[in-house]
This record gives structure tokens, C-alpha cells and sequence, in this order.
């Protein structure tokens, strides 16, 4: 590393700061290791000077901006999130407590900004579309497993709605 | 079905070979494993053991003892745990999210789905076998607790 000329206050010493262009590239992973995409961008707050988050790019989804809460690293060689990225919930299989697949999910709606799940909009085929809200969900992973005893009452879009 | 029974209990509600062959077997993260090919009965006492997973014509299947299985339903058999051989081919990252490789092998205790170590591919003859306590979360792919360069078997 070259020498340099110092001027700080209470800043901690150069070599223990890394260079976060170096960031700019590189993966971003959630707490599972999905790949969310590479990072563009490290965002900082115009009026705190602190990190707020990160803008990655994926070729599958729109740029996602990502706030520092839900940052668990960021290094020269990554970021790890500390969640699992809800709107990555898409195209995945819903099935049941008994094991039947009722569609996939074709939209997500979240509690505003935050990665919290209010519901999901479940599609099939020549069915309409159904809406599960997050408190009927078991489990959210490869598949999304309802709880038991939710009663699902898919209509084919032919027939009238309640 | 027959009326006839010997067997001194009302068999209504247990499941029959039919209830649970062809089904898809499902696991605790919603993966689809495959579909139940056999089941195993031990030929002494005459228990049920085992189910046979049949992955289809290319992957080869597997075995799931039934301590494993957590809920046989109308549409599918669920397990109680996500299946160690199914790490193959995931991705694993290290703490600070620098990719090490492609698991190639998965090392497990015995017949046991306890996962002991873990074979990396990190290139041409260059593999690294990691032992599952450096395995911060297995999900997607694989992150670890710890940077690559530090872990030794």
C-alpha cells in the first residue's frame, strides 16, 4: 500500500478502512446465499455522511435499493444481507398443508418499503387469481407451504366471484 | 375394498401402500425431491422402514428412513428435514460473500442425514473439503462463518 499523508481526528487508522469502490462489482448475498445481484452503487446520506445502502442489478429484476438495515457485511469482497429478499418470493410453487399445488406466485405485496410480506397473489392456470395474506404462509423457501386448515377455494375465471 | 378383516382393529383410517407410492415427497423448505418409488419393510418384524425417492431418469434417487418423514398427505409425503445429498451442486460463499466454489461431494455421519463435511470445487484439481461447522446457512447456496483462506479440515 502506498504511504499517505494523514489528517483525521478520532477516524480510525487507514489500514483499518477498506477501499468500498472495490464493493462496486461484486455480489450481493442473502442471509440463504442468493445471489440478489452485483452492487452499482453505495449510497450515503447527504446529511449524516453514513452508509444508508446499496443499489444492486439484477438481469432477472428491476435495480433494487437496498437500506443498511438489511445489510448484515459489506467488504471488499461482497455484501451479505441479513434477510431473505421477499420480492425474490416470485414464480415460486404455493402449495398447501397437504401437498397440493394450487399455483405460483405471481405478485407480492409488501408492508410498504420493508421487506415484510402483507400478501401474495397466487396464479394458475385458467383459475382466478387467488390472495394469500402472509399469516396463511408456513413457509416461505423453495416452495411456499400454507398453513393447515387454510382453506383454499380456487374459481375458474369463468365462474362469479363471491 | 373387503369386509373381511382378522386383524381385530378398524383399518379405516391407516394408509395403505397406494396412499403413499406415486406420491411427491416433499421437504421442511418446500423443495420437491421426487416421487416415492417403494417403501421397505423389515422382513423380520415386519415394519415399515424405508421409502425409496425416485428422482427420475437422469439424478439417482435416494432412501428416507421414516423417522425422517414428518406427515403423509392427501397430495404428498413431507419430511422433517431438508436432504444432505441435495447440497450438490449449490454454491458456497464465505463470510464475506467471495464465491469458493460448487460443493461436489457431500460427507455425511454414517447412513445418517447429518452433513460432517462438505467437498468444494474451486477449479481444475483444486478442491477443498470444509467441515459443516465452518456452515454459517444453508439456503439457496451455501455461506460459511468463516473466509475461505482461514479453513483447514
Amino acid at each position: 500500500m502506498k504511504v499517505f499523508e494523514t489528517i483525521t481526528k478520532k477516524e480510525a487508522e487507514l489500514d483499518s478502512t477498506y477501499n468500498l469502490s472495490q464493493t462496486i462489482g461484486k455480489k450481493a448475498l442473502s442471509d440463504g446465499g442468493l445471489i440478489v445481484g452485483r452492487i452499482a452503487q453505495v449510497r450515503l446520506n447527504k446529511n449524516t455522511k453514513q452508509i444508508e445502502g446499496i443499489i444492486t442489478r439484477n438481469f432477472t429484476h428491476k435495480p433494487l435499493y437496498i437500506g443498511l438495515s438489511y445489510i448484515s457485511k459489506i467488504t471488499d469482497k461482497g455484501v451479505v444481507l441479513n434477510m431473505e429478499p421477499t420480492i425474490f418470493l416470485r414464480n415460486r410453487r404455493v402449495i398447501t398443508h397437504e401437498g397440493k399445488i394450487i399455483g405460483k406466485v405471481f405478485s407480492i405485496t409488501r408492508k410498504g418499503t420493508k421487506n415484510d410480506l402483507e400478501n401474495i397473489t397466487v396464479y394458475k392456470m385458467f383459475r382466478k387469481k387467488l390472495i394469500v395474506s402472509a399469516n396463511d404462509i408456513e413457509k416461505a423457501g423453495k416452495s411456499i407451504i400454507l398453513k393447515k386448515g387454510y382453506n383454499v377455494r380456487q374459481k375458474y375465471f369463468w365462474q362469479k366471484s363471491n | 375394498m373387503s369386509d373381511k378383516n382378522i386383524f381385530g382393529k378398524n383399518q379405516i383410517d391407516a394408509l395403505t401402500s397406494d396412499d403413499i407410492l406415486g406420491k411427491e415427497v416433499i421437504d421442511t423448505e418446500g423443495n420437491f425431491l421426487g416421487v416415492v418409488e417403494k417403501l421397505f419393510i423389515d422382513k423380520i418384524n415386519l415394519n415399515f422402514n424405508a421409502i425409496a425417492v425416485d428422482k427420475g431418469l437422469i439424478k439417482k434417487g435416494f432412501v428416507v428412513g421414516k423417522g425422517y418423514i414428518d406427515r403423509v398427505t392427501e397430495h404428498a409425503v413431507f419430511l422433517k428435514t431438508s436432504i444432505a445429498f441435495e447440497l450438490k451442486g449449490l454454491q458456497v460463499f464465505d463470510k464475506d460473500g467471495e464465491k469458493v466454489g460448487k460443493v461436489k461431494k457431500v460427507f455425511t455421519y454414517g447412513d445418517k442425514n447429518m452433513i460432517k463435511s462438505v467437498l468444494v470445487s474451486m477449479g481444475i484439481n483444486n478442491d477443498l473439503e470444509i467441515n459443516s461447522k465452518y456452515i454459517a446457512k444453508i439456503g439457496e447456496n451455501i455461506r460459511l462463518n468463516k473466509c475461505w483462506r482461514e479453513i483447514k479440515v
